[in-house]
């Protein structure tokens, strides 16, 4: 090699610190004994600094709120959710009703006044910024949210067979409802109650099944470190015409229907109130029932 | 997941190259589920290298950024689609670089790529900076214009090296492509880019 000028493809990899064994050390020697090799691998290094340099323009550019905006605007697209596996017809809840009804709700947002809102359309969630997050650290509040990893979904399926995950906030009609829920952290929950609680209060239970006003079943078993998982049945029902309030309800101890029927004392959940069940996460949301 | 916390503001050590990032995952996640704020995170997380790749690969400054803003209004299309598996950066950029070669595309672009080879960038003024920085600014403009001479594949791998700080794992991920092909190409984008700056110290 000596003698004649390094390939420019052996400085480049020298650059790029690919030169292994003999090849590294020769090309490190023809540097060190050559200015003009020097210099050619200096060029070459202050070409790659420019690369590596972002233009300074960056800096000063936020594309949150334009992105948020154009989300609220429509661009975001809709999306559907997994096929439920089997058909659960439903006749419960504090009256008894048999129902059809058509929702969809995703949201793993949680109803708390403070800074998260009941989000989940597009535009919802498009219309919250940075303050509703919260930041890490030891003893930070978001580490010891009992709400932080959990969150429900449901879906109503269409007249095609797709489920369609309805926004809080939504109108629902009569159809099929099917639930998910993601239950993800450092200490995830292992008990599941969904239901509902219509203008009426009449609370509607989803999971677990009551379908008989004799029985008191408890919460369902769920899986740690699920991320959308979908429950197997889909779910009709009817609610009383208004505000319908669903929630998620993550336990560590299963409670039973009556129990959680108690707790609520007939009225339906306040927007941002807790539901006061110990050790328990939540995520409600409201919807409008038709 | 288990023993971690979620960082919604990110740290400052977040997406080392080539590790995976699974702070990106879980505010995806989060995203997904309308948590308020989780997509926000994401987008200022990542949208200064997202605008430098962009920038690099089209050079027009306003273009870039509405590839970039076009790119995480796809990433949110396709949020339920996404799979958690630590590999947040490649397929982000994959989906960058999928936007910028849709928006390298159109005849009008094109033109104004010619354009910008041939002129200062008038959103760029230099006049009034002091003369080390004025020749920094023509370094950076001549390499700038390298850059838009190499090929696409080429650039796409400059790109991603060096302004997305992509791992070449990374790169080959997001480029569908193998580690070795991505050593080849950047090794032979960087002789390219060489020779287009015609010796002079870039």
């Amino acid at each position: 090699m000596s003698g004649r000028r390094l390939p420019t493809e052996r400085l480049v990899r020298h650059v790029l610190g690919e030169l292994t064994g003999e090849e590294r050390d020769e090309t490190e020697q023809r540097i060190a004994d050559s200015r003009s090799e020097a210099e050619r691998a200096a060029e070459l290094r202050a070409m790659t600094e420019v690369l590596a340099r972002p233009p300074a323009w960056v800096e000063s550019v936020d594309l949150a709120g334009e992105i948020r905006d154009r989300i609220a605007r429509g661009d975001g697209a809709p999306r559907t959710v997994g096929q439920p596996r089997t058909v659960r017809r439903w006749a419960m809840g504090g009256a008894g009703a048999v129902a059809v009804a058509a929702v969809a709700v995703l949201a793993l947002g949680h109803d708390r006044p403070d800074t998260d809102g009941m989000s989940a359309t597009a535009a919802e969630r498009a219309g919250q910024d940075m303050q509703g997050v919260r930041s890490k650290g030891p003893g930070a509040r978001a580490a010891e949210d009992p709400d932080r990893w959990v969150g429900i979904r449901l879906a109503r399926a269409t007249a095609g067979g797709a489920a369609v995950p309805v926004s809080p906030g939504d109108r629902i009609a009569r159809g099929e409802l099917q639930v998910s829920y993601t239950n993800l952290g450092p200490r995830p929950y292992s008990r599941l109650m969904v239901f509902a609680v219509d203008a009426a209060g009449q609370v509607r239970w989803l999971y677990p099944a009551y379908e008989r006003a004799d029985t008191d079943p408890e919460a369902i078993a769920i899986e740690p470190g699920a991320a959308d998982a979908v429950l197997p049945d889909r779910i009709e029902h009817e609610f009383a015409r208004g505000r319908l309030v669903v929630c998620g309800l993550f336990l560590r101890r299963p409670l039973t229907v009556r129990q959680v029927e108690a707790g609520l004392g007939g009225r339906q959940p306040e927007p941002g109130a807790r539901l006061g069940f110990r050790d328990a996460g939540q995520h409600c949301f409201d919807l409008e029932a038709e | 997941m288990e023993g971690k916390i979620l960082a919604l503001v990110p740290p400052a050590s977040a997406s080392t190259a080539g590790e995976p990032d699974h702070g990106d995952d879980e505010w995806m996640l989060l995203a997904r589920h309308g948590r308020p704020g989780a997509f926000d995170a994401l987008v200022r997380h990542h949208q200064g290298r997202a605008l430098a790749v962009a920038y690099r690969y089209l050079g027009q400054r306003e273009l870039a950024k509405d590839v970039v803003q076009n790119t995480f209004l796809e990433i949110y299309r396709r949020l339920d689609a996404y799979q958690p598996h630590g590999k947040f950066r490649a397929y982000f950029h994959r989906v960058l670089l999928n936007q910028c070669r849709m928006a390298a595309r159109s005849r009008t672009i094109r033109a104004r790529f010619q354009e910008r080879l041939a002129r200062v960038d008038p959103d760029d003024p230099v006049g009034s900076l002091p003369d080390e920085q004025i020749l920094a600014r023509e370094r950076e403009r001549r390499v700038e214009r390298g850059l838009l001479c190499l090929s696409e594949k080429l650039r796409a791998v400059v790109v991603l090296q060096f302004c997305g700080d992509l791992s070449q794992a990374e790169i080959a991920e997001a480029l569908e492509i193998k580690v070795g092909t991505v050593k080849s190409r950047l090794s032979a984008a960087l002789v390219a880019l060489r020779a287009e700056l015609g010796g002079e110290r870039p």
